[in-house]
């Protein structure tokens, strides 16, 4: 019993350090989308993944570096071909999500470029970043980015543009013209 | 002197009894196991339970590894976007600075 009461006071103690994943799956939303990206790794995946980064290469032991302290990594990323093919509200329920551990630490808004904001999970002693909410949204692109677990920023901002990122990977959609 | 004549007397050499050849030769024969041949069969299907195992966990090997490069390609891609987000969002901060 003593055992018992004792896992449910540290799994009680723990959990509110746990970083918050955010629900990034908003229905409609691929369906319009001319290109999609969708990412969901966490668990067992990802240490797998951790494993197979290459140490050799120092993107990829910059990425190992960050994945090594994760839980998770949830990326939705639309591209439409028109502007406004997509509902606005969605960034909102998105940040309706983010309690009060969350803190906006940057806002850019553009008229002409896009509109990015980053949210820093510092759930425990305030400081420490425990989860990383990326939301960037333009007219024909939406970008939402969740990092569950403690993230670098600076050796984020590091890793290579999206020239790096493999063409593979994309699904692109054939838009039927009638 | 006495132990030359003793040594002399020990090493001497001596015929074997009659017929002690034959006696170790009979019983060499008779000591010889029949040996049983092993039927091709078994070592056809210790073959195939060998290529079974191994082809298993060889297929096993490579799904495995397409997971991981598979995972590792997604989570290369997952880290570049971030990354290209937060840098856009410096590059912003850093325009508003210089100004």
């Amino acid at each position: 019993m003593r055992k018992f009461i004792f896992v449910l006071v540290t799994l009680a103690l723990a959990a509110p350090l746990s970083a918050q994943r955010v629900n990034l799956d908003f229905p409609g939303l691929s369906a319009h989308a001319a290109e999609t990206v969708d990412v969901t790794i966490d668990g067992e995946l990802l240490q797998m993944a951790s494993k197979f980064l290459d140490r050799g290469d120092p993107d990829e032991r910059a990425a190992r570096d960050i994945v090594s302290k994760l839980e998770g990594i949830y990326v939705r990323s639309y591209t439409f071909d028109k502007a406004g093919e997509y509902d606005r509200a969605v960034v909102d329920r998105v940040r309706e999500q983010l309690g009060p551990s969350w803190k906006r630490i940057v806002t850019v808004k553009s008229r002409d470029r896009e509109n990015v904001e980053i949210y820093v999970d510092t759930r425990g002693d305030g400081k420490t970043v425990r989860g990383l909410m990326i939301i960037s949204a333009e007219p024909r692109e939406l970008t939402l980015v969740n990092l569950v677990g403690p993230v670098d920023i600076e050796k984020l901002s590091s890793l290579e543009g999206q020239f790096g990122i493999p063409r593979m990977s994309r699904e692109k959609k054939e838009k039927r013209h009638d | 002197m006495n132990v030359e004549s003793d040594l002399k007397e020990a090493l001497r050499r001596e015929s074997p009894p009659a017929g002690f050849a034959s006696r170790v030769m009979a019983r060499l024969g008779a000591e010889e196991k029949p040996r049983r041949r092993a039927p091709w069969w078994r070592a056809v299907a210790a073959g195939i339970v060998l290529t079974a195992i191994f082809g298993g966990w060889a297929v096993r090997e490579e799904v495995r590894r397409r997971e991981g490069e598979r995972a590792r390609d997604e989570v290369m891609i997952a880290l570049r976007i971030a990354g290209a987000k937060v840098r856009t969002a410096q590059e912003h901060v850093r325009e508003i600075g210089n100004h």
